[in-house]
């Protein structure tokens, strides 16, 4: 079992999201660096889909009570097994009594905790993934207790691009509404680079954006990685636990290893955006 | 043969956005679902998200491309055929329109300049049309309030709306399905439940292309539909669309 005794800024349990239901208004939710999630879960062994613990910004204390694999993976933390410090990308063994404890994020805003062979936690609507009034809780809290499935592993382990989740180009392909900005603004948007101003599991938000302006569309389909533009002019970036339908205009959208790379962005980051065609 | 002129978006690597011609209405509302019950059999089809006049839909890129997707759903769309869809059905949601919880209405109704009284019988002699939902998790897109009850949203909206929440802003009307933000005028609060996760098969208690009508309750009915729902007592009334 693996007892929580510190919950941290923000702790989920998310798996690779819930598909199929956003006709009755649910998001995907899913591992936000859904990369890191899954070097997380493959370097054990693990199924990709496996729930991960996905912590951000700092803090989580977690106590093991039994010996376990487990590994981490995304952000790098000031982190401690105890009084040892431990690395991302390893598969590290853990023993009975061990407690695992998550400082600041030191580069990077969210990290993955992946445990071989998995957790139990409830399965609702095909998805184990934390979403306010979907699932019983909205986050892990003090004093939660998650048992281990011991699931078969497979010793084919990989792990994929682990330093592309903290480049600062975000790929993004024309949105539908695009060509509703004027030409000065396109160009910004290629040259410019935008500062985050804060963050949630729903959408990025940006300090500086592009002009202001009276656009607006019938309310429409949203995915994940969609960028819209605000009356403002500022810029919102939806993320896994984005709304399935909006108002404003969709002037970008992001890939997937984009999405995996704004996620490790917190206040003050800058990125920039690089307009590529889908092909 | 489909009804529409309707063009096609890369929307991402694997999705694809079908426009309609961009209007509100149940034609283009039918039509679209006409279309997404021809591709629920197709196993390259991951999720469909409908707007009022679009259709994202994702498909598995990695089994076919975009082009080739692409070319289907215009073959799909050409040969489609008028399905009998089920037909809709009226289903009445109990609302207390009651100071206890309508926070807006005075706002609402010196903005409007309509009496409360005015209100309640507009809102509730409309019959809605459920295009889709959106939002929140099992929040209604209602279509078909009265031109008399349109108000501009509010520049700051609410920090917590209350679960069960009856409301309008813009040109639309809905229910908030659980606690949430939101920036529409509270004019009254229903008693029944919307949406159930633990229900795999159909969350939502209202399924897309039927249609909503108010009836207006006091505050005793409030108190006992709510212990009905309480105790999964509470039936539906629906009716067929012509009374």
């Amino acid at each position: 079992m693996v007892e929580i005794l510190d919950s941290g800024y923000h702790i989920t349990v998310q798996d690779r999201g819930r598909s199929g239901f956003s006709r009755y208004g649910v998001p995907f939710s899913g591992s936000m660096d859904h990369l890191s999630s899954s070097n997380a879960n493959s370097i054990l062994g693990n199924s990709i889909n496996e729930p991960v613990f996905e912590i951000a910004m700092m803090g989580g204390k977690f106590l093991f009570t039994e010996e376990v694999d487990i590994c981490i993976s995304g952000a790098v933390f000031e982190i401690k097994l105890n009084n040892d410090s431990i690395f991302n990308n390893t598969i590290i063994r853990v023993q009975k009594g061990d407690v695992l404890n998550f400082g600041k994020a030191l580069k990077g805003f969210r990290i993955y905790l992946a445990i071989s062979g998995g957790f139990k936690s409830d399965l609702i609507l095909k998805s184990r993934s934390y979403f306010e009034n979907i699932t019983p809780n909205s986050v892990v809290k003090k004093g939660d207790r998650f048992n281990l499935l011991r699931n078969k592993t497979k010793s084919n382990n990989f792990i994929n691009y682990p330093e592309l989740i903290f480049e600062n180009i975000i790929e993004v392909s024309k949105g539908p509404e695009f060509n509703l900005i004027n030409e000065n603004d396109s160009k910004l948007l290629q040259e410019q680079f935008f500062t985050v101003s804060s963050n949630n599991r729903m959408g990025y938000f940006f300090e500086n954006g592009l002009s202001s302006n009276n656009f607006s569309i019938i309310t429409s389909p949203v995915i994940p990685g969609t960028i819209q533009l605000t009356p403002s002019g500022k810029m919102i970036a939806l993320m896994k636990d984005g709304q399935v339908t909006g108002g404003y205009p969709r002037i970008l959208q992001m890939n997937y290893n984009s999405i995996s790379i704004l996620s490790q962005k917190k206040q003050g980051d800058k990125i920039r955006f690089k307009l590529i065609n889908l092909t | 043969m489909g009804k529409y002129k309707i063009n096609f978006f890369h929307y991402s690597q694997s999705s694809i956005l079908v426009n309609w011609p961009q209007s509100i209405s149940i034609e283009i509302s039918n039509d679209i679902n006409t279309f997404s019950k021809a591709l629920c059999n197709d196993e390259k089809i991951i999720e469909l998200r409908k707007g009022y006049c679009s259709l994202l839909i994702q498909f598995d890129s990695e089994n076919i491309s975009y082009n080739h997707f692409r070319v289907n759903l215009i073959n799909i769309y050409k040969n489609l055929k008028e399905v009998n869809i089920v037909k809709p059905s009226v289903w009445e949601v109990p609302v207390c329109y009651h100071d206890s919880f309508s926070f807006d209405m005075k706002e609402y109704s010196k903005k409007i300049s309509l009496t409360k009284d005015e209100i309640i019988q507009l809102h509730s002699s409309k019959t809605y049309y459920l295009h889709m939902y959106g939002f929140l998790p099992g929040f209604m897109y209602l279509g078909g309030l009265d031109s008399k009850l349109h108000i501009p949203r509010k520049t700051i909206p609410s920090r917590s709306v209350l679960k069960g929440s009856v409301a309008v802003g813009g040109s639309q009307t809905g229910i908030y399905p659980s606690d949430s933000p939101g920036g529409w005028y509270v004019i009254g609060n229903t008693p029944i439940d919307l949406f159930d996760a633990s229900n795999l098969n159909q969350p939502v208690a209202i399924p897309d292309s039927n249609y909503v009508k108010f009836k207006p309750i006091s505050i005793e009915e409030y108190k006992l539909i709510k212990h009905e729902v309480e105790k999964s007592e509470y039936k539906f009334i629906k009716k067929g669309l012509n009374g």
